[in-house]
């Protein structure tokens, strides 16, 4: 086999399927129009595809499906995930540090007389060293991990649940 | 119900949501499997693990991603892991058995039944993730863009990947020789598919 045709039929497959890009479609065009030995390659391949798609998988029938949705209901019912934490709930995950961190600040802003140089949290906590609860475990969604972002937070909650929180912070 | 709607709600712990998602893919996500493990009673196992698996993983689901690709790539990897368990414990044989696919219904007659068998045969001898990309392309009509989101890898890798596949599949499909040898080095699958 000359080298060119080595190289024009390692892409037969996909000029068959249309999916190659325009400059090698156009390439295995022009080659395929003057090779013979190609085109039979082609024409192989061709009904290779034809044999693969004739020979899917036959359909099971109605029992089969039947049977095949009972055992996976008790299988889904058995591993049904524990509910979404509500929004009351997630409530601790950041509430156990940020405010009292933020009331510890502010208490360190007015009896030292020194502004804190940098933004409360990263001061003390570098961001990478933040793992939250649930985070491992799949609980919470990368875009849904809570916020450190004290207003933020606070901006986001109902008056019931700002009062909740208040409440747990006074001291 | 769209697939994202249906996703919300089985997000929210709704069974019968998820339910009518089984419903949908079913038939794509069992005949993967079949087409991967060449096994019918696996393959309804594996569909069912695959489901399950995506139920419990549902909430980390992101929403922009297809569902459908999603799913594919769970299916195809429970069924990579019971192929290597499978090659770790190796598996009895019995060559007495020598019956296809499809041998129950009626209107299939013998040369379709006898390529079909040779199909196997040949699908058999591919790597499984040749046999996957083939299955994908072919069966499912993803596209490369789609195998790779899959399987892992570059768009240009899945379409090399099929070009190989598609290829090798035609060797050993079309050269009578390495049929013959075929059908004497892989009773398995033959033993295998005829348990249906
Ligand atoms: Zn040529």
């Amino acid at each position: 086999m000359k080298w060119r045709c080595a190289l024009i039929q390692r892409w037969l497959p996909a000029y068959l399927d249309g999916d190659l890009p325009s400059f090698w479609r156009a390439r295995l065009g022009s080659h395929l129009q003057g090779c013979p030995a190609c085109r039979e390659e082609l024409a192989g391949l061709r009904e290779v595809v034809r044999i693969v798609q004739a020979a899917a998988t036959p359909d099971q029938g109605p029992a089969f499906w039947q049977t095949f949705h009972q055992e996976l209901h008790l299988k889904l019912a058995q591993n049904a995930p524990a509910p979404e934490p509500s929004r009351f709930l997630k409530l601790p995950y950041y509430l156990v540090g940020a405010p009292a961190l933020a009331t510890l600040v502010f208490w360190a802003f007015t009896h030292l007389g020194q502004p804190p140089q940098k933004p409360l949290l990263t001061a003390m906590v570098g961001p990478e060293q933040v793992v939250y609860a649930g985070m491992e475990d799949g609980a919470w969604q990368n875009d849904e991990y809570p916020s450190w972002d004290v207003d933020a937070v606070m901006a986001d909650l109902t008056h019931q649940e700002r009062q909740a929180v208040l409440q747990n912070v006074r001291y | 119900m769209t697939d994202s709607q249906l996703v919300a709600r089985a997000q929210e712990g709704d069974i019968p949501a998820f339910e009518e998602l089984v419903k949908k893919y079913q038939r794509e996500i069992y005949g993967l499997a079949y087409r991967l493990v060449l096994d019918a009673e696996e393959a309804k196992d594996l569909a069912q693990q695959a489901f399950l698996q995506a139920f419990v993983h549902i909430r980390s689901f992101r929403q922009q991603a297809q569902f459908r690709t999603w799913l594919f790539r769970i299916a195809i990897n429970q069924c990579y892991s019971y192929l290597k368990s499978k090659k770790k414990f190796g598996e009895p044989v019995d060559p007495e058995e020598f019956v296809t696919v499809g041998e129950e219904s009626p209107e299939e007659d013998l040369v379709t039944k006898d390529r079909r068998q040779r199909l196997y045969i040949a699908l058999e001898r591919l790597p499984a993730k040749q046999r996957a990309v083939i299955t994908l392309k072919l069966e499912q009509g993803l596209s490369y863009e789609e195998i790779a989101r899959v399987l892992g890898g570059t768009t240009g890798a899945a379409r090399v990947n099929y070009c190989q596949a598609l290829k090798t599949l035609k060797k050993y499909l079309q050269n009578e020789d390495e049929h013959e040898v075929a059908v004497r080095s892989y009773p398995k699958v033959v033993a295998r598919i005829s348990r249906r």
